[in-house]
Parts: C-alpha cells; structure tokens; sequence
C-alpha cells in the first residue's frame, strides 16, 4: 500500500516487504511496457529484470503515495535507452501526418490490388507480429500498447511520458506502416488478389 | 459500431474528409458521444466512407487476434525473483507464505 510507506522506514526487513508488496505485484505491467520498448522478446525480459534490481536498489527513492507504475515506467523506459543505443531511429519522420486522407489510403491500396477483404480471408497473424517487430520503435511502442494491450491513448501517454497528440499522430502512422507491409506481404507470398486465397 | 450501409446519401468532399480524419478516433473509441453521433450517421450511409471504416475495423481486429493469447509471466517472475533474491531481497515473508 504505497500511501502508507515511510520514508523514514529503513529496516531492511520492512524496505523489502514494502518492496515485493508494492513494486513486484506489477511486474506484468512493466514487462508489458518493455515488450512494446524492446524488439526481442528476451532483450525485453532482460530489461524487466534490470528494472526490478534498479527499482530495489533505489527503493528508498521511491515516494510514497505517489504512483509506482509510473516510477517503474520511468525507470524501464530508461534501461531500454540504455538497453540498446537506438540511434536514428524514426523520430525524425514523426511530424503528424496532414494528409487527411490518410487513413482510408491502404485501404484503397488494397481495393486496387484486389485485397480488400485479405484481413478476412488471409491468416496474416505472424506476418502481424513481424511487421510489428520491424516498427521503427517509437512507432511500436504505441502500437503494442494501444493495439495490442488495449490502452487508451491517455494511458498510453502516460505509460510513455509523451503527449497524447503524439500518441496519436504516432499510432497513425505505425498503422498505416503496417497496413503497407501487411499488403506487401499478401502480395509477396503470392496470395491469389481475388478471393484472397492461397494459390 | 459500424452500423450496415443502408440509406445512401450523397455527402460533400469536405464532409467525407472529415468523417476519415476521426476515422481511428472513433475506432478506439476516443470521440465525444456528439462526434461518435456524427462519425456513425455518415459512415451508415455512404458508399464512400464505409468500406473504408470497415476495413481498418477488420484491420485492428486482425492485429489483436494476432496477439490474443495472453502471455505468462510466470518464468519472468521466478527470473527476475531469483536476481533480487542474489541482490539481497528478504525471501523470509515468502518462505512463511509458502
């Protein structure tokens, strides 16, 4: 119960329970995060790991009656940083698409190609988690986060400490990554266009 | 929440534009009740609009199958115990527990 911990509290005995009672039990939430921060599933578990053993050592920072998710956010979405130095990565393509447009645009790509119904008709799961994966990872982060867990932009904004207008320009935009990826590979594993059937 | 296409009206570009512009917005559930409203009426009846909408519901719904099984925990639990435990983390309180 992060309200009732003491900062004057530094009984080893007491710290720790303070610590598995409080931080451990959110353990799924972080390992959510740095699966949407991190490409490979193991480089993410190895983040979760570090951020425990970070959020141990500095438990005594902790504030309580402040919220622990977020202290643990901050400190994974710093491990992944340090995780793997990403260097250019997508954040200068990340201006809000203006194209209004936009969104029905893969879906007239798709109508032109003969692919309208290829969600329908077409198992594209593992081409999903791949194209996924591939997502420069500013765009993946909000992705699996919105798309796969199913937070709301505001939760997602708070999970990433960014703005929610760049959560959303930012999961538009990996979406119509993704739906363009999704139409190359339909069409690159030869589906036949009409029916959306293997030939 | 995508209502079938049935009375079809014909609607300004402008109109259209702005129905797709708020097209995920309203996908994810995140316009006022008077949007959602708005978004709904047009998309029930144009021919323009509503495939559009239907595709990127099929799309979304596609990218949550792809990951529908909720993952388990459990081995990253007992790895990352195991490091705090080696880091100096009181297994006492388990230990009575168990």
């Amino acid at each position: 119960m992060p309200a009732m911990l003491s900062e004057t509290t530094t009984s080893p005995d007491v710290r720790d329970a303070e610590f598995r009672d409080t931080a451990l039990p959110l353990l799924p939430a972080v390992a959510r995060l740095a699966r949407a921060l991190v490409r490979q599933q193991a480089d993410a578990d190895d983040v979760v790991q570090e951020t425990f053993l970070r959020a141990y050592r500095y438990w005594h920072t902790f504030r309580p009656g402040t919220d622990c998710l977020r202290w643990l956010s901050t400190i994974c979405r710093n491990v992944a940083r340090d995780h793997h130095r990403r260097g250019a990565d997508a954040e200068d393509s990340l201006d809000e698409d203006r194209d209004a447009w936009s969104p029905a645009r893969p879906h007239a790509a798709a109508r032109d190609a003969g692919f309208e119904h290829m969600y329908e008709n077409l198992d594209l799961g593992p081409a999903i988690t791949e194209a996924i994966a591939l997502l420069p990872p500013a765009f993946r982060e909000v992705v699996v986060l919105s798309d796969v867990e199913g937070l709301s932009y505001d939760e997602v904004a708070l999970n990433l400490d960014i703005p929610v207008g760049t959560v959303r320009s930012r999961l538009y935009r990996a979406r119509r990554l993704l739906q363009e990826s999704l139409l190359e590979y339909a069409r690159d594993a030869g589906f036949a266009a009409a029916g959306g059937r293997p030939r | 929440m995508i209502r079938r296409l049935t009375e079809r009206r014909v609607f300004t570009v402008a109109e259209c534009r702005g129905t797709v512009q708020r097209m995920w917005p309203y996908l994810d559930g995140a316009l006022s009740e008077r949007d959602k409203d708005l978004v709904a009426d047009h998309v029930a009846a144009c021919s323009l609009c509503h495939p559009h909408f239907v595709f990127a519901r099929s799309f979304l719904h596609a990218v949550r199958l792809a990951h529908g099984v909720a993952p388990d925990y459990s081995t990253l639990q007992a790895k990352v115990h195991s490091a705090l435990v080696a880091e100096g983390l009181d297994t006492a309180h388990d230990e009575r527990q168990g």
